[in-house]
């Protein structure tokens, strides 16, 4: 993979971004099963 | 308005750990380097010292905010700093360089955030037509991964909002 494929593989835009958040964060609260917890949610760009 | 009282980030840490989280950013207690806020909604806080250029080179500040005053639109869930506890992992988050912090700011200007709702019953599709530059590229860095730590307190759901202190890798 070339320097410039990798920089295109790192680029997302803000909206793709924020619905990837969103999604997690829903994830989340959907097996989440007690008040207060941590968890790592990973986006992979 | 001060930053460890009145802003966003303030509100989630608390002014201590807010006060962490900005050494940990920058590298210096913020304070020395003279936050201003500005008088109109959404009061974003900046910083205009040149000599932030000298504290942190590397740090992509270029006019963006360090936080944003709070506002009635919603509940901000009180969060700590993610640690996974073990020394080892413990040593290898110290030397993680931070990115700023990513607001969603929406093309109003003025609002902030996501709903929380709206992950919830999971739709986001009119995210599209309401998010300032949402076709702009996210100011995350060369990484190729983002690793959140979500620390949700679920009884404040209802009118709560996402912001985003993520770590790269």
């Amino acid at each position: 993979m070339t320097k410039d494929q990798t920089s295109a593989h790192n680029t997302i835009i803000l909206e793709k971004f924020a619905k990837r958040v969103t999604n997690a964060v829903g994830r989340f609260l959907d097996v989440s099963t007690s008040l207060l917890e941590f968890s790592t949610v990973t986006i992979d760009f | 308005m001060d930053l460890y009282i009145d802003g966003n980030i303030a509100q989630m840490f608390s002014p201590e750990g807010t006060m962490r989280y900005f050494v940990r950013l920058l590298g210096v207690d913020v304070r020395s380097l003279r936050p201003v806020v500005s008088q109109e909604r959404p009061h974003p806080f900046f910083l205009t010292s040149p000599a932030v250029e000298n504290v942190c080179p590397s740090l992509a500040i270029n006019g963006r905010p360090l936080d944003y005053a709070i506002s009635r639109a919603g509940t901000v869930v009180p969060q700590r700093m993610w640690s996974s506890g073990t020394p080892t992992d413990t040593r290898c988050q110290s030397n993680v360089l931070l990115n700023m912090p990513i607001f969603f700011v929406h093309d109003d200007r003025v609002t902030l955030g996501l709903p929380l709702l709206r992950a919830v019953v999971g739709g986001t599709d009119c995210l599209e037509a309401t998010l300032l530059g949402a076709g702009d590229t996210t100011p995350v860095g060369n990484c190729s991964s983002m690793y959140i730590r979500i620390n949700v307190c679920t009884f404040v759901l209802q009118r709560s909002y996402i912001f985003v202190l993520g770590l790269c890798y």
